[in-house]
């Protein structure tokens, strides 16, 4: 492949970079913790592509017309040259065209029987995260699962505390209110999800992002279950996707 | 279609003078290339006029594109593929900065002296300098390959291609905060990976054969006279870059593609079967290719498999693992990664285990 073909597809990718980064949509695909290093990332490759253009145009125009062999320096990339850089043109691609969207349900369907509460937090008590105060309080799906199975005390027994993740349905048309977990990029995505009963819950589809209030089914969370809770739904509305759709 | 034409615009703002920079550039490379043809080179299909065709054809497909892939398997495959690559890249081209930087910057003759003579030396303090690497795999192979070209001893550099992604404090780090409560489990994965690197060094030095690394892997990057330090250092970043990137993008693609084929109640049937188990976690390993600072998150939660099985995946996955396989085949050569990639699965499993008996003791 001919360098300046290299260097378009390096200025291609490193402007998709830039542009799903400064747009947000990175965080479909990996933590916000990453943002600068995306930003370096595009940025030096547009710096080393716009870098070998301005050398290659200002070579030629001292060289002018007079027919100078200079195989040294161009020889380069054909005699080693491979097709491998095609394959940069396929993220590209994604990016632009596609934009693939967030992990959803069929990510929840297709994990495994794992859950995040399989192992119990070390020195139960004290390693949960605070309930926030106040009445209805926000959780991480997370931590509601965590809690629901580990927590001793029964903090939750009896709380109503409101939920936001999206619709997963199994194969036996149980529904469930799901987030997926990432420990660095899409590619480590763990399911968390909440079993919910009640009212209303059977008009939102797979996928559907819903904000739900209700209380915890008293130990409903089982190693049978594989550790998933029941919530039973006092109210259940459909709401925005998140700007970050994964938990932490 | 109304947002097809949208996109089309700004790109032919782009494409004019692209097209006119390939223009100028193509008439002067053509001539020295073929004499006697450089006025038929003039109006040749080249490779810009492939990706402009291809950018185009897309462009216009886009909706067609869209729907084709619509279904939930292709998009969750996809959105892995894109997770990958953009997890990383950052990581590559810090890669390729270092190795820019060392072949501009660092004369071959101080690496000869800083090294120490004799291969049975050069391994270990190889593996050590590992540490010093604070990036996931992706970083080590074109620092490893700039090393090699710069006079290390390829035993040397192939151990420390091994040992950096595996040992360094970031990874560790990681590996701590996963399994929250077992800090034995971060030295098994230290020692495991450390031995790994050594074994496999001592071996290559023993049996590695000079011709099983592809010779445009050693050669040097043109420098000529004249040219700056600075013109060094981006000229092999660049390249660097571009190369590996392409394989990188591949190693994505397969994983992507694996992730959705194999079902994951591999995991499932894994209850009380240590063998098994040990095998099946350093397959999966090589197919899932997590960056070796996540992977501690993806194993931690299993709780259902022994430790010795997690800590193999954890041993084998930084080494050996599809996406790393396609950027090894890229920088050394496919006779290599055919030969490299067994060896190193097979070391990683047995310096795993015993790691694993060493430190965690019994089958825990």
């Amino acid at each position: 492949m001919k360098r300046e073909t290299q260097n378009v597809l390096l200025l291609l990718l490193g402007g998709a970079l830039l542009k799903i980064t400064l747009n947000g949509t990175y965080l479909r695909y990996v933590k916000p913790s990453l943002f600068w290093f995306l930003i370096a990332t595009g940025a030096v490759m547009i710096l080393l592509a716009v870098w070998s253009v301005v050398t290659d145009l200002r070579q030629r125009s001292a060289e002018g017309a007079e027919d100078h062999d200079h195989a040294d320096d161009h020889g380069h990339d054909h005699q080693h040259g491979t097709r491998s850089p095609w394959m940069l043109l396929l993220p590209v691609l994604a990016i632009f065209l596609i934009a693939p969207p967030a992990l959803g349900a069929d990510s929840v369907n297709r994990a495994g029987a794992s859950s995040v509460a399989d192992q119990a937090p070390p020195d139960a008590g004290s390693q949960f995260t605070d309930i926030p105060p106040g009445d209805k309080p926000r959780l991480k799906i997370g931590d509601f699962v965590t809690r629901a199975v580990w927590d001793k005390t029964g903090a939750l027994n009896g709380k109503q505390v409101t939920l936001v993740g999206f619709i997963a349905r199994n194969q036996a048309g149980q529904a469930y209110v799901a987030r997926l977990m990432i420990a660095c990029c899409a590619a480590d995505a763990r399911p968390v999800k909440v079993a919910v009963q009640g009212e209303g819950v059977e008009q939102y589809g797979n996928d559907a992002w819903v904000q739900v209030v209700g209380t915890l089914v008293p130990n409903s969370a089982t190693e049978a279950n594989n550790y998933t809770p029941t919530l039973k739904v006092d109210e259940i509305v459909a709401t925005e996707t998140p700007r970050d759709p994964y938990e932490f | 279609m109304y947002a097809n034409i949208r996109i089309c615009c700004p790109l032919l703002f782009i494409a004019i003078p692209v097209w006119h920079y390939c223009d100028v550039t193509t008439l002067d490379e053509a001539k020295p290339q073929m004499p006697g043809h450089g006025s038929a080179g003039r109006w040749r299909i080249g490779s810009l006029e492939v990706l402009c065709a291809l950018l185009l054809t897309a462009l216009l497909l886009q909706d067609q594109l869209t729907s084709l892939l619509d279904a939930p398997a292709v998009r969750t495959g996809s959105t892995i593929f894109v997770a990958v690559c953009v997890q990383a890249m950052p990581f590559l081209v810090f890669g390729v900065l270092i190795s820019g930087a060392i072949a501009a910057f660092v004369p071959a003759s101080f690496l000869e002296r800083a090294m120490p003579k004799r291969a049975a030396l050069a391994v270990p303090a190889a593996g050590l300098a590992g540490v010093a690497l604070p990036g996931c795999e992706c970083a080590s192979v074109p620092v490893a390959r700039r090393l090699m070209q710069q006079g290390v001893a390829p035993a040397a550099a192939l151990t420390f291609l091994l040992a950096a992604p595996a040992v360094n404090p970031v990874v560790l780090a990681a590996t701590a905060v996963a399994f929250p409560g077992k800090p034995e489990m971060v030295l098994a994965r230290f020692l495991g990976s450390l031995a790994t690197a050594i074994v496999v060094g001592w071996l290559w030095a023993r049996f590695g054969k000079g011709e099983w690394i592809a010779e445009r892997a050693l050669a040097k990057v043109q420098a000529n006279e004249g040219q700056s330090k600075l013109s060094v250092f981006f000229g092999t970043a660049r390249h660097d870059l571009v190369e590996a990137g392409g394989f990188l993008v591949l190693g994505g693609f397969a994983a992507a593609v694996l992730r959705v084929v194999v079902p994951a109640s591999w995991f499932d049937s894994l209850k009380g079967q240590f063998v098994l188990a040990i095998l099946l976690m350093a397959l999966l390993a090589v197919v899932l290719a997590l960056c070796s600072e996540a992977d501690a998150f993806v194993v931690a939660p299993l709780s259902m498999l022994p430790l010795i099985p997690r800590l193999v995946f954890l041993v084998v996955g930084p080494a050996v693992d599809i996406k790393l396989i396609a950027l090894q085949a890229g920088a050394f050569g496919r006779g290599f990664a055919a030969r490299f990639a067994p060896l190193t699965f097979v070391v990683a499993i047995v310096c795993g285990v015993l790691a694993g008996f060493l430190v965690l003791g019994g089958l825990v």
